[in-house]
Formats: structure tokens, sequence, C-alpha cells
């Protein structure tokens, strides 16, 4: 049964660590924000957070949201109370709780009001009085997080459990109505109303399952299909989304990155040895610790579908190879320059749409992943997730079919676009996710409106299986482990004599040991005996030239030479 | 020259036929007939456009087509709608006075017991228990004499089939004190069992049913099945458990790593390869009939948890709080590193001596309860323990404190972490049966026989998917190659499925198994043989694009010729009907 360490209002994109500094202040989260708490009017905030406030910790402090950050009509249709007896502070201000106690007596008045900044920093602890009998009665009573009634709204607006409705006395906004009133039974009252909700693991059992995603890995395949130096920003938008990715978890291990890599080290560039995504040389994204798996001339569109559907040569190593599973929840990223149904790759080749669709559906087909996340960001790129019809996937693009995608933050000293703005903006949303954020894929989508972006950003969820708004942000670009503790154990015997035989032996192991040839792990008898690709048979240039050289015989016999003039 | 003459002949050949037209003709179009170049041009044309039809196009349409070699189509699509009988050898055993005089009679006689497992899809999967019952011999007689069931085990003879996935079940006198009174049966750590006889005029049929309640729990269950079936089972049986081991592979790695994130308090030993050794060699040594184990260990210096554990001032100790476990583990992933030829699944075990500044460290669980392992574990990824050093180990002024590793209790909990990440969990028994304590390998002979089941039947269950969804892609996208050594790899899986189902209906588990893997390692090949990628997509306007160069000089000739041919026949017939 789960504790509840702090309250978390979810009127924001995103939660924030405790201690971090809260931006917007739309948002307050915890140290941890593993259970998800809303209010979504004055009362049953109250009576929420009292209930919280039942829990074994205190619930530290609690920022509402300021009134610009909250869309309008949220804003005037949730928040306004219904009725006189429990009314809201005014937006962004702190919400200093009384005690349980005091609700109960005093639930009827205003909320102690306070204002300003400095409140911000204060930690108003609300510290349960009621008696440990009452409490443990509700204790590790979990809210129930449900979908938001507004689709249309991008904001995650979580919804309170609904009140069960006993009779028409309750009915009026649960529980504060028992409490508001002073009557001495009123606490009895609610105490016996509060036990009649439904058994807790429900609850939790409820809220666990809607932002349950089943995959148990993520991995991630980042393509860059552009080189040379204008393209510049093509390269600094897939280092950017490599470095996101890998803030939030992924492994190296676990990312396929496709690069040309001709930035750093071109002589062009100014810096060398650097990538800059942000304009005056702000961020460097090339850093030291990348690991770049398909490098200049080995991003082709054969070896992009070689990764994807895993037919990739026997000598290929473990970091060239997408080794996803039934579970995987699989990121893929791709920019460069495309066009109507293709994206180029190198200015030599390029990918379509249905090829990448079909290597979508062997994917599927041999379950090489659970769900999957596809983003480009190339002109057109909608028409690139056009032609997907393997289930389970999520595509977004950063511009529709007759749309280009433009650049961003130019840079005078390299010369060059250092980004492009869907991804400048992708990442300014990423920047603001932490491994244990709530925010969803809604939130994504709206990432780049048209006003920032020029182009117009697409997204297409009609293959995927579960409403985008339940799919957590880090199903995807994190890689949030599930876990279990360890509760059993096998017993064993101390076997004290062999120990310490092996432990002599280890130390003259140590002294006889030989230097380990690192030749001994790699496949070399493979390599070597492998079989030479047979050729493919083409007719022979002579037969061609023989057999033009017979049709113009046949000419000539025809016609003789005499004609030549009639032909020319 | 050769096509020369073929070409003399044609024109030989068509001759009579113009000649005989000619005559007919002879009097009526003067004009053609006075112009014998009209008549060789005619010819010319004729005889381009036969080469080009009869020749040319087949020798594109040849040279272009996607190679397919043929492949068993109609044996693929059977398997989905497949009927797969798991047969389990029971041997029943009866002591003297465990049964009716009158039952005893009718020994030794066989009867089998069929089940159906309830899937999604069209495949069929049943159980079926093959249960052979018989009268005790002297020497079994005189064993189960004994006074403890562990002892009675011991003497036993050893049974005559003991192979993997059979078992022996003897049944013993109902007062028998072999078992404490109100324990109905017992599961020893072998193949073996023992279960209490019965009285009465339906004897038979009550131990029959607790020989298969007996026998179930020792082999075939709907869960051990529910890990390998993924997700053909109906969809409430969907859990955790079934997403925790890991699939079936022809190898494993195993990884132990040891995080010391503070070497300047501590220098930590630990005995690694005598515990190997000594505990995880037997283990392995009996899991190895599932696969080939390959392990390595590690010491890493300055790996640091995602996480900061939280002070919990009441214990002056250090704590990790459940949810936050799951960022523990990505920070350390990055610096683990993994072999980099090796292509099957990594296991990681991780043992983490937190540092001196966050010691002790235990692990809470959701309650705010100590976790007495202090270790959790991930599916399909490995376990982690923490490791607190001995805070009396601090009374020095000398850094770095030594620090030796226990291995007893640390590999305790790798091992059953171990047992759940290849799939063997804790048994779940009935509060009547009486669980014998595993062997020291640390693991069941039944146990094994169990995961060996799940294993085959997860191996066929992944060719079944190999290859009918090789032979749907091969229908709906159209360029893919299939070469004779991949079509060859299919066969090769096809036999070896029906093999392995063969066996598996008649109880030989582990050829079936044997046969299982080879199937998946075959179709494995098979589908992602690098050929099969050889033909890029082209949309039709590029291969319009592609063949026009070359079609439409040689093309264009021949039509307008053929065309004029055409006219003027017309023309010539025209003129013949005004002559009449």
């Amino acid at each position: 049964m789960g504790r509840v360490d702090l309250a978390v209002i979810f009127y924001g994109t995103s939660t924030y660590a405790w201690g971090t500094r809260v931006q917007d202040r739309c948002v307050k989260a915890a140290e941890v924000t593993q259970d998800i708490v809303l209010g979504l009017s004055a009362r049953t905030l109250a009576c929420h957070l009292l209930r919280l406030g039942c829990f074994t910790t205190p619930l530290h402090a609690l920022f509402w949201c300021s009134q610009d950050c909250l869309p309008d009509e949220v804003a005037s249709q949730r928040l306004q109370p219904k009725d006189a007896s429990c009314s809201l502070p005014p937006p962004g201000c702190l919400l200093e709780l009384p005690s349980p106690m005091e609700c109960i007596g005093h639930g009827g008045e205003q909320w102690p009001e306070s204002d300003g900044a400095e409140e911000e920093e204060k930690e108003a602890e609300l510290i349960g009085v009621w008696p440990a009998s009452v409490c443990s009665e509700f204790k590790g009573r979990p809210l129930m997080a449900a979908g938001s009634p507004d689709q249309g709204h991008h904001r995650t607006i979580l919804k309170v459990p609904p009140f069960p409705r006993p009779d028409s006395g309750y009915a009026q906004g649960g529980l504060t109505t028992g409490c508001a009133s002073k009557s001495p039974g009123s606490l009895s009252r609610c105490l016996a109303y509060l036990t009649s909700f439904p058994s807790p693991s429900v609850w939790q059992d409820q809220a666990e399952q809607l932002f349950k995603s089943g995959h148990t890995n993520n991995w991630a395949v980042l393509v860059c299909t552009s080189r040379f130096w204008f393209n510049y920003r093509h390269v600094a938008n897939t280092l950017s989304v490599y470095r996101s990715v890998k803030r939030l978890g992924i492994p190296d291990s676990h990312i396929v990155l496709m690069l040309a890599d001709d930035m750093a080290c071109n002589p062009r560039n100014p810096k060398p040895a650097t990538v800059f995504s942000h304009k005056n040389m702000e961020l460097n994204v090339y850093g030291d610790d990348v690991e770049v798996d398909y490098r200049s001339y080995e991003v082709t569109v054969e070896n992009f579908l070689r990764v994807l559907t895993g037919r990739v040569p026997p000598s290929a190593p473990r970091s060239k190879r997408l080794l996803s599973d039934d579970r995987s929840n699989v990121l893929i990223y791709m920019t460069g320059h495309g066009g109507n149904g293709f994206l180029k790759f190198q200015d030599s080749e390029e990918i379509t749409n249905v090829e990448l669709a079909d290597a979508f559906e062997q994917m599927w087909q041999k379950r090489r992943y659970h769900e999957m996340l596809f983003i480009i960001d190339t002109c057109q790129g909608a028409s690139m997730y056009e032609r997907f019809y393997s289930p389970n996937v999520m595509a977004l693009a950063s511009s529709q079919v007759g749309e280009d995608s433009l650049s961003h933050q130019p840079d005078l000293a390299i010369g060059v676009h250092l980004m492009d703005r869907y991804t400048f903006y992708v990442l300014e949303f990423l920047e603001e996710i932490h491994p244990a954020s709530q925010a969803n894929m809604n939130d994504l989508f709206q990432v780049c409106p048209k006003s920032l972006c020029v182009s117009t950003p697409g997204h297409r969820t009609d293959l995927f299986q579960r409403n985008p708004q339940n799919v957590l942000i880090t199903d995807f670009f994190g890689s949030v482990r599930k876990v279990e503790l360890t509760t059993e154990t096998v017993s064993l015997k101390p076997d004290l004599s062999s120990m310490g035989y092996s432990h002599l032996k280890c130390h003259e192991d140590e002294e006889l040991a030989e230097p380990l040839s690192y030749a001994a792990q790699l496949p070399v008898a493979q390599i070597i005996h492998q079989k030479p690709k047979p050729k493919e048979w083409h007719p022979p240039g002579g037969f061609i030239l023989g057999l033009w050289a017979l049709i113009l015989m046949v000419f000539f016999k025809t016609y003789g030479i005499k004609h030549m003039k009639y032909v020319f | 020259m050769a096509e020369g003459r073929m070409l003399g002949e044609r024109a030989r050949v068509e001759r009579p036929r113009l000649e005989r037209g000619d005559r007919e003709r002879n009097q009526a179009l003067p004009a053609l007939i006075l112009d014998p170049e009209k008549i060789r041009g005619k010819h010319a044309a004729l005889c381009f456009a036969t080469m080009a039809v009869m020749l040319g196009l087949p020798l594109w349409w040849k040279t272009t087509e996607t190679y397919r070699a043929a492949l068993p189509y109609s044996q693929i699509s059977e398997l989905d709608s497949l009927l797969l009988r798991l047969r389990v050898p029971v041997s029943v055993v009866f002591v003297q006075g465990s049964l009716p005089i009158v039952d005893q009679q009718k020994l030794p006689f066989t009867i089998v017991n069929e089940r159906d497992i309830p899937l999604k899809c069209k495949m069929r999967l049943k159980s079926r228990f093959q249960q052979a019952y018989r009268m005790a011999g002297s020497s079994e007689e005189n064993a189960l004499k004994k006074d403890t069931v562990q002892e009675a085990e011991a003497a036993l003879p050893l049974p005559k089939e003991d192979s993997l996935g059979s078992l022996n079940i003897f049944v013993i006198p109902e007062k028998s004190s072999l078992l404490p009174q109100d324990k109905m049966s017992y599961i020893g750590p072998k193949r073996t069992a023992f279960v209490r006889g019965a009285h009465g005029r339906q004897a038979l049929t009550v131990i029959g049913q607790k020989i298969l309640q007996v026998a179930q729990a020792m082999s075939l269950t709907e869960e051990v099945l529910a890990s390998a079936l993924g997700d053909r089972l109906p969809e409430d049986k969907l859990n955790l458990d079934k997403r925790r081991p890991l699939k079936s592979s022809l190898g494993y790695e195993i990884t132990f790593s040891l995080l010391n994130p503070d070497p300047k308090s501590h220098e930590v030993h630990w005995d690694i390869e005598g515990a190997v050794e000594n505990y995880v060699q037997p283990f392995m040594s009996l899991l190895s009939a599932i696969g080939n184990f390959s392990m390595d260990s590690q010491v890493l210096y300055y790996a640091m948890l995602g996480v900061t554990p939280r002070f919990d001032a009441a214990t002056s100790s250090y704590t990790l709080a459940a949810h936050s476990l799951p960022h523990v583990i990505n920070p350390v992933e990055a610096r683990l590193g993994s072999r980099a030829a090796s292509l099957y699944p990594v296991i990681n075990f991780l043992l983490y001596v937190p540092e001196r500044a966050h010691s002790p460290l235990y692990i809470q669980d959701k309650d705010g309860a100590r976790v007495t392992t202090n270790a959790f574990h991930s599916p399909r990824w490995g376990g982690i323990m923490v490791y607190n050093v001995d805070p009396s180990a601090y009374n020095t002024t000398r850094y770095p404190v030594k620090v030796n590793v226990d291995m007893v209790p640390v590999m305790e909990v790798f091992l059953s972490q171990m047992r759940l990440l290849f799939g063997v969990p804790h048994p779940q028994m009935p509060e009547n049966f009486l669980l014998g304590s595993p062997p020291s390998e640390g693991l069941r002979y039944w146990e094994l026989d169990r995961l060996v089941w799940a294993r085959a039947v997860e191996n066929l269950a992944t060719v079944i998917t190999t290859l009918t969804s090789l032979a749907e892609l091969l229908d709906k996208i159209g360029n893919i190659v299939i070469k004779d050594d991949v079509a060859s790899e299919v066969y090769r899986a096809m036999d070896a499925f029906q093999e392995a189902a063969l066996e598996l209906s008649a109880g030989n588990l582990e050829v079936a198994f044997r046969a299982s893997r080879e199937a998946v390692t075959s179709s494995e090949k098979a589908f992602f043989d690098p050929s099969l990628l050889h033909l890029l997509y082209f949309p039709d306007d590029q291969k319009f694009a592609i063949y026009i160069p070359l079609f439409l000089p040689m093309a264009v000739p021949i039509f307008l010729s053929m065309i004029k041919i055409i006219v003027e026949n017309q023309k010539a017939r025209k003129d013949m009907e005004k002559v009449d």
C-alpha cells in the first residue's frame, strides 16, 4: 500500500523535484511523485488533503497554480467553488493547510490566505493530529487518477475518484458537506462515510493500470541522414536527442546512433571537436562520450533497414544491433532532407515511406517491439508516416505534406543554422522531463505550435492502442525500469574448506595468470572463414555489344549502306 | 552467327505463307509486289518484333524477378492450428497396504488423463498424464519402511526411468508414519513424490485424483506455460510474472559486478571465484540443459547509484524507498559494459557496497519496512543487492578499511534472483503438501523439468510465430528474396519442429527440447538472414523512369513499323475489295 509523501498538483505540464525552482509556479511537486492527487474544486481538494494528512508522512507544501498558466476553461469551470462554504485562495499563493481537526471544526470558513513570494520558500507542514486509530482506518487510501473529460486540451487533468453517493445529503461535494457542519456527530459521520469507500487496493490498481505500459526495456535508434557542413543542424538535432535520452536513462548499449559525424572535425568548424545546439556556442552536444554506432558512409538505407529488421551480418557487434524484444519500447528519431514520401540518405539514396512501413511491419511480425514512437524532423515529414500499418506505432512529424520544416538558431560565428525548429522545441520540452515525471504524449503533441514552428507538426495515433494521454514521455524517452523487491532467498551451506582453498588458488592464479588475449573474444574464425559473397550474374558487356552489332548488321543487310541517308 | 541462322530460318518459314498471299493478290496488288524493298523491310520489322517479344521480354522478366525458392507454405499455415500434446510419463508404485486387496489385483495397468490448456488462438495444447500403476518391488518396500521421508527417499533404488520430465509417485499406506499426520503428500527434491493411499470402494479413484494433483504440481500447470506462451494466453492471465523470466535463448551471459563507489574508505575484496565454483556452478550445471552459460565478474570503482538515499534519523541509517528503486539502475548500467561478440542476453548481478557517508543503507518496501534481503531485481535484467559494511570496522584510523564480503548471503540472494529470472519461482503448494528442501544445487529436479517443459513449448511457439510471420511477410511484401539456403533452413526448422512435437507427445522431453532448440535456431537463421533484405523498394514511377530509357528507343521503331504494316495490310485488303 502506497504512502504519499507529498501531494502533487497536476495543473501544469510537468512536475518538479522538491527544491528545484518552480519556474512558472504551475506545479509544486514532491521529492517523490508517486501518487497523484488532484483536487478539482476547493472542497474536494480540501477533503483529499485531509485524508493525505492521515498518511504516515506529513504533507509538505502545495503550490497553487497561477491563473495565467491555467487553461481558461479549467480555471472558470473547475476552480470556482460552487458554494461559499469552502472558497479558494487567489491563484499563485501558497496554501497553508490547517490541521485536519481545524478543518473539521471550521470547514465552512475561508482558507487562511497568504500571498507573495516569500511564502513560497516556506514549508507548510501538515501534521496529522487525528488519533492513530482514526488514521489507521483509512490510512493509505490513495486517490485515483482518471482521464480528463476535456480531451481537446493538452494539459492533464487528473480527477479525484468519483465519490460514491450514498444519499443526497452527502452528494454535495462529498466529505466537506459533512465536515462543514459543526455538529458533534459530524466527525463520526465523516468517518463512516470515508470507510464506505471502495477498497483501497481497487483504487491503487486502477491508478497503476492507467499508466502501465507493459514494457521492460527501452531502445532508441537515432538517425541523421545528412552529411556536409551546411547540414550542421541535422547532426546537432540528433546529438541533442541522443543527449536527452541518455540523460533520461537509456544506456549507450541500447542506443543505435547513426550519424555522418563529419561536423566536429570539419575544416570549416571554427571550434573543432564541438557541435553546438544553441546560438552563441552555449551548449556543446558533442562532448567526450558520444558513441556513434554507424558513422559516415555506413549511414545508408540498407544499414538502417538492417538494424530495424535485425538482418545484420553475423560479424556485426552488439552495439550495432537493435536487440529489442517483445517487451521493448523503441524510439526512432530521424532527421535530414526529405520530400513527399521519402527521406534522403546522404545525397546518394533515399528511403521511402513504403519501405519504412514494411520494415516496421517486419519488426512487428518478429515481435521486435512492444510499442514504438517514431519522430521525424524533415520537410513534409507527415508523408513518412502515412503508409504505416503496423500496430502500436505512434508517429510525430515536424511538418505536414507540402510544408517545409524550418531551421532555427542561426549562428554567425559558425555560419550555419544550429538546429531545426521542431527538434529545438521538442528538446526544450524534454529538458523539463525527469525520470519520474508524469508528462504524457498529449503534452508532446502540443510542443511546437505553428506560431513557433512555422510548419504544422503532425502526429498519428490511430495505430497506437493506448490513449496517448496515458502514455508517459518516459515510456519512450527514458528507461524507467520495473523492479521488484527480492523477498525470498535460497539457503546455502557455507563451504568453508573449499572457500579457503579457492582463496589460496585464487592467489596462485594471480601469479600464474597469463595475459588475456582479446582476440579470443572476437569471432575470429567466423570472420576469417566467411564465405565470399556470391557474385550476381550480369549479362557480360560483350553480349550486349554483340546484340547491338547484330541489330545494326541486320539493319544494313536489310536496307544496305546506300540507304543510310534515309535513316539520318 | 547462331542468331543469323535462326533469322534466316524464320524468314524461310514465313515466306511460303507470304508467297501464297502474294499469289492471291498477284493481280490485285501489282504495286506491292513490284517493290521488293518494301517486302524486305516488312520482314525485317517483323523479325525485330518477334525477337523483342520472344527473346527480350522473357530475358528481362527472368533477370529482374525476385528470386524465391519454394517454401512449404501449406505446412506453415497449418502450424497455426496445431494440436500439441505434452505427455508426462508418471510411474505410480503402490506399497503393500496402501490399496484394498480387490483393487490390488487389477494392477498393473495404465490410465491416461488428458486436459486442455485454454489458449486465445487456434493452436491447441493438451497435457496428458500417462500413469502406469504397479505394485512395489521388494527393495522399494524395504526402503519405504524407514522412519522419515528423507531417509526413505535416499534408500529407494534408482528408478528405471529417471529421464527429464518423468515422475515417480509412491503410494504409501494411509496410516503410514512417514509423513506428518496433517500432510497428504510429500514432494521430494528429485522426481519422486509420496502420496497417502486410501481405503474403501472408491480407493483407486481417490488415489488417482491425488496423484494427478501431485503430478500437476510437479510438472505442467498453466502457470508454468504462461510465461512460455506469451500473448497466446487469454488476457486475464497477464501479470508481472509473465514478463519476469528471460526469453528462451541458446545461451546467457551472467555478469557479477562489485560496485565500490568509495574506494577511499573501503577496500572491498570478494571471493567471487570461489562463490561461483561452490554455489553458482552446481546450479548452472543443472540449468545447462536449457542453454550455455558463461560467467564473468568485474569490480567497478566510483560507480554511483542514481538516487541519493534518504537519512532516517530514528535508526541513524540511510534508506532507499521502493519507488526510487527504478531510477537506481540506469546510471550504473552505462558503466557495466558487455561482451562485444556475444549476442546472448546478459544478466547482471550487482553487489553494491555503499559509500561510507551513506552507510548503513537499507531498502524499504512500500510500507516503509526494511527489506530483509536488502536486494531487488528487475525483470529480464538482473538483480542488485546492497551490502553494508559492518559499522564496527570504522573504529579505525587507517583507511581504506578492508572489507571481506561474506559470499554466502550474497549468493543466497543472487541465486534466488536467478531462479526468478529464469522462471523458476518459489513453488506454491497446497496446504497439505510437504515440500522437500532443494538439494545443494539450489534447484529441485522437477523444477528443472518444469522449466524445460516451459522452454520447449516456448521454443515451439517462437518457431510458429517466426515461420508464420515469414510466410505472411512474403505474401505482403513483394521484394523479399528467398535464397535456396534460407529455404533449406526453413525446411530444417519444419522438420525439427515436427520431431519436437512428436517427441513431446511421446514424452521424451529431453529429445523434444533439443529438437525445439534446433527448430528455433534454424527458423531464426532463416528469418534474420541478411540476404532477405536484398532488394530495395522502388515506387512504380521510379521503375518506369528506369526502364523507359531502355525500352523506348527500341520500342518506338518496332511499334511504328508494326502500325505501318497493319495499316498497309488493311489498305491492301480494301484495295482488294475495291478491285473485286
